[in-house]
């Protein structure tokens, strides 16, 4: 190939420019350690929640006899409670995708710290997202449709666990057991809770 | 080849590479970084490729292209590029890189890529077409509009200059 005068030039500029690049010591490390870290907090989220769904099927057996385990006081003919119905009471975060893919489980809050959320059977919600009260009214139907609003809230920087972010955009829950899951319009799961 | 093994080679060429596209120390490491990622999260499939390099470089210079079309559609101001030793010089051959160097900051994005590729990275047409996903008639005519483009301006560089010292 023949080159021309501003063919060399251009090859020698972009040669010497090239070696005036910054010089990386640690490239392998810093390429290969935030794949791990994700990797890793995607186990953790994962084994979390399955921990949380085994441990609602092994509370949830129906003994011999037709007793609930989870509530030996319902009886044998307690009928299975409405979805809406189930929702009511109070929920402590598991995985919230929304919250920086940090899990927000009990072990990993400081001390005396709570991040719980309750729905109350006048619609209306309120929780902790570890330092600032939230709340609002929320509409569940029995066919796992949701919506909820959100009231106004302080905004002291802490775990900020996102309870509010989670209710405002969900579209559908679900009740397994005792693993409550928060479902975006578009299907994305948003906040996985295990009942307290 | 282990993933280690891989970056140990290549790893500080695409930091050059990252360099020479993008005249900015830190989007070189981040362009370098960003695509070593990429391969790491699928370095198994990654590592069975016939030219593993090519993939990796591949998103290096693609993923530059893209960020540099959407900072010049949302930014008006010229870029800086950093010259880090290239700066005018009494020698002649110096200056004239230099001034290359900052004429080729004003060429599109996928020129200026299409430029590297052929004269840093030594890739024939048909290995830039298959880097940037376009035919090897657009890489050559891409190739040849970019260099038209540097002539000029390289020209109206010298003229300017002629007529500064005429002056």
């Amino acid at each position: 190939m023949t080159m021309t005068d501003l063919e060399r030039d251009l090859r020698a500029t972009l040669i010497e420019a090239g070696e005036h690049a910054p010089v990386v010591e640690n490239l392998f490390v810093r390429a290969s350690r935030p794949v791990r870290r994700r990797r890793q907090a995607w186990w953790v989220a994962g084994l979390a929640t399955a921990a949380t769904a085994a441990a609602s099927v092994m509370i949830t057996v129906v003994v011999p006899g037709g007793q609930d385990v989870a509530n030996p006081a319902a009886g044998p003919s307690t009928p299975t409670p409405a979805l809406s119905e189930a929702l009511l009471g109070t929920w402590t975060p598991v995985d919230v995708p929304l919250f920086g893919g940090r899990t927000p489980g009990a072990s990993t809050l400081p001390a005396g710290r709570v991040t719980d959320i309750a729905f109350q059977r006048d619609r209306s919600w309120h929780g902790s997202d570890g330092c600032n009260g939230v709340g609002g009214k929320y509409r569940a139907g029995d066919d796992g449709s949701f919506s909820a609003s959100v009231g106004p809230q302080t905004m002291m920087g802490c775990w900020n666990v996102m309870h509010s972010e989670v209710l405002d955009q969900a579209a559908r829950f679900g009740i397994d057991g005792r693993t409550l899951s928060f479902y975006a319009k578009d299907g994305r799961l948003l906040g996985t809770y295990a009942r307290v | 080849m282990e993933f280690n093994e891989y970056v140990a080679t290549r790893g500080q060429h695409l930091v050059r590479l990252g360099f020479v596209l993008s005249g900015d120390h830190h989007q070189a490491e981040d362009l370098a970084q960003s695509a070593l990622m990429n391969a790491y999260r699928h370095w198994r499939r990654v590592r069975r490729m016939d030219d593993p390099h090519a993939y990796v470089r591949r998103i290096l210079v693609n993923s530059h292209v893209s960020a540099a079309r959407r900072r010049s559609s949302r930014e008006t101001p010229a870029p800086t590029i950093e010259t880090h030793g290239i700066e005018p010089d009494p020698a002649v051959a110096l200056a004239e890189h230099d001034r290359l160097w900052r004429l080729l900051t004003e060429l599109p994005p996928r020129e200026r890529a299409v430029l590297v590729l052929r004269y840093y990275e030594d890739l024939d047409h048909a290995s830039i077409a298959a880097v940037l996903g376009i035919r090897e008639s657009t890489a050559r005519a891409t190739a040849s509009k970019a260099l038209a483009s540097l002539r000029a301006a390289r020209a109206t560089a010298l003229a300017k200059g002629a007529s500064d010292d005429h002056d």
